[in-house]
Formats: structure tokens, C-alpha cells, sequence
């Protein structure tokens, strides 16, 4: 995949890094340079104070540049013929830079929030070696280490206000013009020492391993092949290392805001990775590492700074396991993979049995909070909470047949029948007390209907054929009536001509977004309705391959009820309508595979 | 020591125990009463969480709140209400003649985790904001709640719990706070039982002093200082092991290694007071370094100056409490230091980057690192001597590297002249105070200025502590913190000292 500033591929969308790498680039819009974040404390890239303005130095002094380069390494070019500086990034925690010709590069610590600055900064100072330290708090260490050439540093404190004013470090050529250095990253006081591969291995690796990585998945046919390209380079750009709290490899959800590894997004993975079910079952076990030891949730997410586990996300690992298994076959799950994850599973069915049953004396469930819904803000809960929605029986339903494919490949054909009769118990209980014959609704725990014109009311596709076929019959006209959900693009999240629609700073209430599009076509393909199914993910996947997997896309410039212009988010901003996602990604990949492969 | 009542300075201070984290705090600007819990780290903004008012159906009464006897009082013109807390992490509340609200608070809310009334399935009602749960539990009377939603904002704009009288018009509620969602205990408490509880436990913590405080306002930095303790709690990934002092109940729920280990030296029991550097030592990293703060959620390896020499040299019975565990513990402590902070060459000790004088952000530091500083070398040599004679104790095979470099050291403190050096042999400006240091090594005199960073080390080893903490002014200041309640408890053990 080519990336260049101006065109398609440019950095303003685009994270450019790599797999188990914490730091990223992106282009500054307003200064048309390139900065360089690092995502290890979890923080939203807008309030990061972890960011690294770039320049590039020719004789010393800041010039304009420009860059182009692919998954190995990055080139920055400027007018005057013949200079040039390269950067690559690894996933052994330290980039590489380099050029000729007295090119050099500075990076200046300027946080993302205004008047911080220098702020991250505890600490730098000289090494014997001639590296220089600096010491960033949450962040870890770096350590900027010349290999060829010098690194000089300007670090003012200001005794006043008790921390850094300023902090930079520019890397500067040798007396035949050359420099070459590495920015490193560690915790601790063992510093580790600059790796001896030369630049041209260390791109090779890059190269190597973003090729390796499309055997997670199965392959496109033409004419989506560039698109696939774009897609894995998506995901492999957001897979993140263990590091801190984090344990063993998740997917971060996006590098310049949620940079965390969200729980139902390592599930949302896993039914892309249809090429290697192992990876995909690793990904779907990997948040019961962080289990409350006390009631069994799974926390919101995990990053090497920190667990959040004031709530649960949506338990969509369930769904993720029924589906890989549908798609691959169950053999994968080996006896010892089963009886390892089987109990973890049933704890997380009674934490949600629990804590949010509904009390009617069978597993119907509510949710307390956006968090637990994952559709933030859909129309659904304009009443607040609790509510007793169709997604979350829908998922605990799918945890419940989770359960029961765990429990065979343990060897516990009873335990399986007991765990699948659970599930069709409350798959009854979903038609029986949600379905109105058009949609799933939503209710109050107290039996009120919640009015929703939302396209959460038909996320309980994703079922397939487990739903009756009068069901799926209905949903798949519904969403493709004219005038209601479906538009060039996908299906709106919210129907496009309620009043509530939103197409703004809303998540679900309006905008057209990967993982309704993904639960959709997913579900009415499994359940037969193959010609609707192909007709949202024609929509869906023909925008992304034009613009890219973004979280989501406004429908239209005008709210077709009133006629009046959309809202709009002013660009560009740190946020997550900006840029390329993996949680998009990964959801068009699964589309794709379904659909097309 | 029998105590009639929690000697805080109500509604200043916050209405709390040691090892809860729930606490009852007084708004400057309303002068209302709130429920909060003391924040994870430095991440404030959790001491309102919720509003607890008197009511008459939707209308809030006016009402006034004091201490009395060791619990809140609530009262207005229909009745009043008694608080106070219990174990584990519950409000306890008796009222007679009132409706109690409990509504929006003014803590910061977390990322959707804003304030939300919820009646569901489970008994009593739900409060949640900024990711803290409370749940309500009427054992006599009973709860309702109103709720709304507002989409935009995802956040319920107004959400109340009511908690009303039974038919007599009694009303008893616990409320219990948690992180996540956990079954309320069965058990129930009372208001007496909780209050006796907390009036014994604090007795004990003033009985287990060096040097009982000797007028009210030493036995309030008492009370702050045993309420500060907070325990670790069961998480996925829990950051600390056994309680610790946090900085300030309100505001800073972050423990200090420094705080933690200088209160050691206040305890009259050598057991105890061990276990005090136990809860931090056992957080080392695997290259030696112990955190400089710990909370439940996070450490912070940025070492500062090594205290524990300090407390032992004021405090020989405390090493004499150590075990072989506590020995090697402390060895890799010290390695740390040996390892990455120690000039062979001139065999000195230095600080490598700023933050490692300990004496906060706004403090000097070189541009010539690494600093070879008096203070450092200083607190090297106590814990050096220390570790050697314990070492001697326990039989331990390093006792004679651990004297050898303790003479080595002793050698050439004085090298180091008033206030010591930076990498290009330049006097070390003093303004950090670090030459008062010498006063542990037995230096008999009282500086013009006390670093107010380094009082509290030197008013705990200083044979001159009470006139240091004269000089200090320990007495008569603002005690908010955890900090300024051990300067003040500091005192009295130095004059106890004599």
C-alpha cells in the first residue's frame, strides 16, 4: 500500500505504523507536517500529551517537506534535489531514522491539549553513551540513540509552574553529512541497546510481516483486492503487543482516540479472521484475562496503562464464537482450549443473568448504560435505563450456544444440551416478548414500549437462521424499504426519516456505521436472505472501498424530513469520524468473506 | 484510648474511617451534604458523587448538618437523620420523620458514566456517576426513583433515588459503594454499632502511636492520617497488595512511598511499623526499583530519596523487627540504588533526574546532572548502616560488603562539602535545603529555614526534631493533607523523644 501526502493515502486518515508498535504518525492538517503519537497510556489522541511535532532540518534549519513510502518505511523528501531523510517504525519499540546529504530531524514534545506542551516530560537528560533520556511519567522512557552523527536536546524547565516548558531533540548529521538514530521506548531503568539490524532488515521485516498477516483472512477476489490491501493493513497498523496490563496481543480500536483494546472489539476481529481460526479464538478469549474476580464482567477495555472496568461492553464473544465456528468448523478448538475457556464463559452468562435480569424469573436481561449497549446513543434508549433491548438477549442467547459448542469440544455432550436448550429457552422469550411482528422493540422494565425508529431493532438478525424464516423475511424488506434505513452507503443507523435522526456527532442515531452494516449482512446472509444481504454489503463495502473504513459516514447533505442541512462535525478534529478504524476494518473484512469470498 | 467523637473539624474535613473509601463531605459554595468515595490515584473528582437531601416529595428542605457523638446529623424542621459509616464501604442512615433524597452530585463524570437513577431487579435502587455504584437499600421503609434521559448528552440530567419513611415514619438505609456491581451484604448494620466500631478503631490507632497527641490539633492530624488509609481492592489487576496512607482522602488517593514509610516510624509497634515498608516493598519491579506512589490502579517507578535509613536510625527497634524476607526485600531496594545511582569512581551517590530529590516539581534541580547531593548521601549512609547491622543480626552472608561500603561512604561524605555537587564539580545551589541532612548524622544545630519537602524526614531523625519542627511551624497551619497531619504528629514523638 503506497502512502503519500495529497493523495488517497495520506496520513491525515491513515495511522501509518505497524503491528505490536505504540507509536504511530499522522499528517497536522493545519501545519502539514508530520507527528508522531504514542498510545500507551490509553489515552484519547485529543488529550494525549504525548505527541511529537516532526521538522525536518536540512543544514539545520526546519524545511517543508514532503513524504511518500509504504508498510516498510517512510521517505520525506523536500525541493533540493538529492536530500532526503527515511523513518521507520518496528515492533521491537523503537523507530529508525536516517538520511544524508546534512539532513537531520527534530521532534518537539507538544501535547494535543492546549497550553501543556512540554508537559509529559518528568525528565531528560545526557547519557555517557551520548543518547539522550527522557522520562515521561505513564508514558515509559525513550531514549534517543545516535548511530551515526549526534542527538542534541533543548529541555527548559520552568520552576514557576514546576514542569517542562519546552523539549527538543534534534538528530543531526555526522561530518560526511549522515545521521542515523533511534527513538526508544521502555520502562524501567535497564535500558535495552540499540538494535544492530541495519534500516533496509528492519524494513524488510515490516514488509514480511504485513504480508504475513493476510493469512488471517480468507482472500478477496477481484475487484477487491486493493481493498483488502487497505483493510489488513488497517487492522495489522492496530494489533498491539503485550505491554503493562496488557497480556497477550489485542486490537486497538483507533490510534488517535480510543487507542485501547475495547472488549467487543477483539470479538468484532475475530469473525474477520475467517483464514485463521486459532488467532480469532485467541482474540475471543483474550479479555477473560481481566475478569472481575468478584462477579465475572469483563471490563470495557485494556491498555498497558490501565483496565477499565467500571462496566461492561456488549458480550458479543458469544457471538463471535458461534459465528468462526459456523464459517471454520468447531475442530480448531482443541479439548484443552475448551475446558480453558468453558468456565470463564458461564461466568460471564451469570454476571449478565445476575446483575441484569429482569426478574421475571428467566434469563431476560437489561442493559444499565451506553457502555453495555455499545449503540451509545441509538433511539432506543431515548428513555433511559434499564431497557430490555433485542441486542443483549440476543447476545447472551449466542453466549448461551458459546457455551454449548465449548461444552462439546470438552467432551460434555450433557452439558452442551443443557447450555443449548438455555438458549433456545431465551431465543423464545426474545420472539415471544420483543418481536412485534415489524421489529424487535425495546422496552422498560416495567413493560413500557420505547418508540424507536432505530436500526438497533433489527441488529437481532445477526442470529441468522436461528430466527424463523417469517422473521428474517421481514427484516430483510424492512431494511431495504425505500426511505427507511438503506442509502447509497449502507444502512443508516437510525431510519432517515425519523425526527431523531442525527448525522453529526451522534454514533447510532443516524449515521451509517460498520457494526449494524457487519450484525446485517452477516445475519440475513446465514439466514438465507443472501439477496438483501448482498445489496447492504454492496452499499456498505463500495463506500468503504472508495473512502475508506471509517467509523462511519454521514447518509446525505440534507435530512430528507425537513430538508434542512446535516449536522456536521467541523474537520478535521481528533475523533474518531476522522479517521481510518480498525473496528471498521474488521467488520468489512467479515462482510467481504461472508459475501464475497 | 476511649474517644467520644471523631475529633475532625467538621464540614472542612470530610466525615471518613480508615479502610473505607466512602466518606460524607460538606460543598464550600452550598453548604450541602454529599456522599463520595476517595478517588483511584490522582484522578479527583470522585468526594460528591451524590447530593443527600431531606425532602418532601420533589422539594428539597432546608436543613442544617453537624457532628455529633461520632456520626452526621441531619436535621430540619421535620425530623433529622444520623449517618455514619460502616463496613465494608457502607453509609449507614437512621432518620425519623423525614424523606431522604439522594440526586445529583457534582463529581466529574468519566467518559458516559454520568449520574443515573435506576430502580432494577435487585434490591433497593441504584445510583451510579464517575463509574461508582451505589446502591441503596431501604431495611426500613422504602425507595423509589425518577429518571430521565437525554441522548445528546447521554446522561440522566437530573436522577434521584427517594428513600421513604415506613408507616411509623422510621426510615434505615444502607448504602453501599462499590466499583462494579456486586450483591449487597445481608447483614445489617446500625448506627451505634458503626459508630462504636469507628470510635474503638480509632482509639486503637491513637493507642498505637509513639507519642499520643497532645492537644486537639494533633489529635485531628491523627484522625487524618488513620483515615487515609485505604485498602487494596479485588480487581482484574490490583496494584497494590495490603492498605496504604493515600495523600488526601478528597482529593489524591494515591499513596506516597515517602509518607508511608516515615508514619512507620510513628508506630509504637515495631510489627506494625514493619509492615508499613512491607506493603510497599513488595511492589519492587524486578530491577529493585519500589513505586514512589501506588494506588489500586497504578505505581509510578519514579524513585525519589530513599527514606528507610532515616526511620531506621530513629528507629532501632523497628529494625529489629525485620525478618529475613524484609531483609532481602530491602537489599534489592537498596541494589537499585547501588546499581544504577552510585559513581564507583568517587564513590558517592547521585540523582540522575529531577524528580528524584522528592521534593516536588517546583524544586531546583542541575543542569549538570547527575547531582552527587548531601541529602542522598546522607539517607544512603543510614540505610547502608542499617542494612549492615541487620545483616549482622540475621547472619546474613552480605554484612561484610554491606560495612565495607558503609565505611567507604562515610569516607567520602565529606567530600560533598555543605550541599555537594553536579557533573562538573559545581557547588550545588541549596535551595532544596539538602545540607540540613547533616542534622541526622548527629550535627548539632538548627538551620535558619526548614525545606518544607524535607521537614518531616528531619523532624523524625534529627536527635533535635521538636526544635526542627518548631522552626517548621507545624503547628497552627492548614492540615489537609496527609503530609502536614504526620509533620504534626512528627512533633510530638520528637519531643516525646526529648
Amino acid at each position: 500500500m503506497l502512502f503519500e501526502a495529497n493523495e488517497k493515502h495520506s496520513l491525515l486518515r491513515i495511522a501509518y505504523t505497524r503491528q505490536n508498535c505504540y507509536f504511530c504518525l499522522w499528517e497536522d492538517y493545519f501545519k502539514r507536517t508530520l507527528y508522531l503519537l504514542a498510545a500507551i497510556g490509553g489515552d484519547m489522541a485529543s488529550s494525549s500529551d504525548l505527541r511529537f511535532d516532526i521538522d525536518y532540518l536540512e543544514d539545520g534549519k526546519p524545511v517543508r517537506y514532503h513524504y511518500f513510502g509504504d508498510e516498510g518505511s517512510l521517505t520525506l523528501r523536500t525541493r533540493t534535489a538529492g536530500k532526503w531523510s527515511e523513518l521507520l517504525l518496528t515492533g521491537d519499540d523503537f523507530l529508525r531514522f536516517r538520511g544524508e546529504r546534512n539532513t537531520g530531524l527534530r521532534l518537539t514534545l507538544n501535547s494535543n491539549l492546549p497550553g501543556h506542551g512540554a508537559i509529559a516530560l518528568h525528565s531528560a537528560v545526557r547519557l555517557p553513551d551520548g543518547s539522550v533520556e527522557a522520562v515521561m511519567g505513564k508514558y515509559g522512557r525513550f531514549r534517543f540513540a545516535p548511530i551515526r552523527g549526534k542527538v542534541e536536546y533543548r529541555a527548559e524547565y520552568d520552576c514557576e509552574q514546576g514542569r517542562y516548558a519546552r523539549f527538543e531533540v534534534d538528530m543531526l548529521p555526522d561530518e560526511n553529512g549522515c545521521y542515523e538514530c533511534d527513538v526508544i521506548s521502555y520502562e524501567g531503568e535497564r535500558r535495552p541497546a540499540v538494535d544492530k539490524r541495519s534500516f533496509a532488515e528492519l524494513r524488510e521485516e515490516n514488509l514480511r510481516s504485513f504480508a504475513e498477516f493476510f493469512g488471517k483472512y480468507k482472500r478477496l477476489p477481484d475487484p477487491w483486492k486493493k481493498t483488502e490491501e487497505e483493510l489488513v493493513y488497517t487492522v495489522w497498523c492496530h494489533v498491539m503487543k503485550p505491554r503493562g496490563f496488557l497480556k497477550v496481543p489485542m486490537v486497538m480500536m483507533h490510534h488517535n482516540a480510543l487507542s485501547v483494546a475495547m472488549a467487543w472489539q477483539q470479538s468484532f476481529n475475530a469473525c474477520a479472521m475467517l483464514g485463521d481460526p486459532k488467532t480469532a479464538f485467541d482474540l475471543i478469549e483474550a479479555m477473560f484475562l481481566y475478569q472481575n474476580p468478584v462477579n465475572g464482567a469483563l471490563p470495557v477495555n485494556v491498555c498497558p496503562g490501565s483496565i477499565s472496568d467500571g462496566n461492561s461492553q456488549p458480550p458479543l464473544q458469544g457471538y463471535a464464537l458461534d459465528f468462526v465456528t459456523k464459517m471454520c468448523g468447531e475442530e480448531f478448538i482443541t479439548r484443552e482450549m475448551a475446558e480453558r475457556l468453558l468456565p470463564r464463559f458461564e461466568r460471564v452468562v451469570e454476571y449478565w443473568t445476575t446483575f441484569r435480569n429482569v426478574g421475571r424469573g428467566d434469563d431476560l436481561a437489561y442493559v444499565l448504560n451506553p457502555t453495555e449497549a455499545g449503540m451509545d446513543d441509538a433511539s432506543i434508549f431515548a428513555k433511559g435505563f434499564p431497557a430490555v433491548s433485542g441486542d443483549i438477549q440476543t447476545l447472551l442467547i449466542e453466549c448461551m450456544y458459546a457455551c454449548a459448542i465449548l461444552s462439546r469440544r470438552a467432551g460434555d455432550a450433557a452439558k452442551a444440551e443443557a447450555w443449548t436448550a438455555r438458549a433456545d429457552r431465551l431465543l423464545d422469550a426474545l420472539i415471544t416478548e420483543l418481536w412485534d411482528g415489524d421489529k424487535f422493540v425495546t422496552k422498560k422494565l416495567d413493560g413500557e414500549v420505547v418508540e424507536s425508529l432505530s436500526l438497533a431493532c433489527y441488529v437481532p438478525v445477526m442470529l441468522g437462521d436461528r430466527l424463523p424464516k417469517e422473521i428474517t423475511r421481514r427484516i430483510a424488506e424492512k431494511l431495504l424499504e425505500e426511505g427507511e434505513f438503506m442509502t447509497p452507503y449502507g444502512l443508516a443507523s437510525e431510519s432517515t426519516r425519523s425526527p431523531l435522526a442525527h448525522w453529526g456527532w451522534h454514533f447510532t442515531l443516524g449515521r451509517v456505521v460498520s457494526e449494524s452494516n457487519m450484525f446485517c449482512v452477516l445475519g440475513l446472509w446465514l439466514a438465507g436472505e443472501k439477496e438483501a444481504a448482498k445489496k447492504i454489503a454492496d452499499a456498505w463495502c463500495g463506500n468503504v472501498a472508495e473512502r475508506g473504513p471509517r467509523l462511519g459516514f454521514t447518509p446525505a447533505h440534507h435530512y430528507p424530513l425537513t430538508g434542512e442541512p446535516t449536522d456536521i462535525v467541523l474537520m478535521p478534529h481528533i475523533g474518531d469520524g476522522w479517521s481510518w478504524t480498525s473496528w471498521s476494518a474488521c467488520g468489512t473484512l467479515a462482510m467481504l468473506e461472508t459475501v464475497y469470498a | 484510648m476511649r474517644v467520644k467523637d471523631l475529633p475532625l473539624r467538621f464540614p472542612t474535613d470530610p466525615y471518613c474511617r480508615a479502610l473505607t473509601r466512602l466518606m460524607l463531605c460538606v460543598d464550600d459554595e452550598s453548604g450541602d451534604l454529599f456522599i463520595g468515595v476517595t478517588p483511584d490515584g490522582t484522578q479527583a473528582g470522585r468526594d460528591m458523587l451524590a447530593r443527600l437531601s431531606p425532602c418532601r416529595g420533589e422539594e428539597v428542605l432546608p436543613y442544617t448538618v453537624a457532628q455529633e457523638n461520632g456520626a452526621i446529623v441531619l436535621s430540619c424542621g421535620e425530623g433529622k437523620a444520623r449517618l455514619a459509616l460502616a463496613k465494608p464501604d457502607r453509609v449507614v442512615i437512621e432518620a425519623e420523620g423525614i424523606s431522604l433524597l439522594l440526586g445529583k452530585g457534582k463529581s466529574a463524570a468519566v467518559f458516559m458514566g454520568g449520574g443515573n437513577a435506576v430502580d432494577d431487579a435487585l434490591p433497593g435502587a441504584l445510583y451510579v456517576n464517575a463509574g461508582v455504584r451505589v446502591r441503596v437499600l431501604a431495611r426500613v421503609g422504602s425507595t423509589s426513583v425518577r429518571s430521565s434521559w437525554d441522548l445528546n448528552a447521554l446522561a440522566d440530567p437530573d436522577p434521584r433515588v427517594f428513600m421513604h419513611p415506613d408507616a411509623a415514619g422510621k426510615l434505615k438505609v444502607e448504602m453501599f459503594a462499590s466499583d462494579f456491581d456486586e450483591l449487597p451484604p445481608e447483614d445489617e448494620a446500625s448506627i451505634d454499632a458503626a459508630v462504636k466500631e469507628t470510635l474503638d478503631e480509632f482509639g486503637r490507632f491513637l493507642d498505637g502511636l509513639c507519642a499520643p497527641p497532645k492537644d486537639a490539633e494533633a489529635l485531628r492530624a491523627a484522625y487524618i492520617a488513620w483515615s487515609a488509609l485505604q485498602p487494596p481492592r479485588r480487581l482484574a489487576a490490583p496494584q497494590i497488595s495490603a492498605p496504604v496512607y493515600v495523600q488526601n482522602r478528597r482529593k489524591l488517593g494515591t499513596a506516597k512511598l515517602s509518607d508511608n514509610v516515615l508514619l512507620a516510624a510513628l508506630l509504637a509497634d515495631p510489627g506494625e511499623a514493619a509492615g508499613r515498608l512491607r506493603a510497599f516493598l513488595a511492589l519492587e519491579n524486578g530491577e529493585g526499583a519500589v513505586p514512589c506512589e501506588a494506588d489500586n490502579r497504578r505505581r509510578l517507578y519514579e524513585s525519589e530519596l530513599p527514606l528507610f535509613g532515616v526511620v531506621f536510625s530513629a528507629r532501632p527497634d523497628v529494625l529489629g523487627a525485620l525478618t529475613e524476607a524484609d531483609f532481602e526485600a530491602l537489599y534489592r531496594a537498596l541494589g537499585w540504588w547501588r546499581e544504577f545511582r552510585y559513581c564507583s569512581e568517587r564513590g558517592l551517590f547521585y540523582y540522575l533526574h529531577r524528580y528524584e530529590p522528592g521534593c516536588g516539581p517546583k524544586a531546583p534541580f542541575s543542569e549538570n546532572a547527575p547531582e552527587f547531593a548531601v541529602e542522598l548521601n546522607v539517607c544512603m549512609l543510614l540505610w547502608l548502616s542499617a542494612m549492615a547491622d541487620l545483616a549482622d543480626r540475621l547472619g546474613r552472608p552480605e554484612a561484610a560488603e554491606l560495612r565495607e561500603a558503609r565505611e567507604r561512604l562515610s569516607a567520602e561524605l565529606p567530600k560533598l562539602g555543605e550541599r555537594g555537587f553536579d557533573a562538573a564539580g559545581n557547588e550545588l545551589a541549596d535551595d532544596r535545603g539538602g545540607s540540613c541532612f547533616r542534622l541526622l548524622l548527629g550535627k548539632k544545630e538548627t538551620p535558619e529555614r526548614i525545606p518544607a519537602a524535607y521537614a518531616l524526614p528531619l523532624i523524625i531523625g534529627a536527635p533535635n526534631g521538636a526544635d526542627l519542627a518548631a522552626k517548621a511551624r507545624v503547628r497552627g497551619g492548614r492540615v489537609l493533607s496527609l503530609r502536614r497531619a504526620l509533620m504534626l504528629l512528627a512533633a510530638d514523638f520528637a519531643e516525646r523523644r526529648g
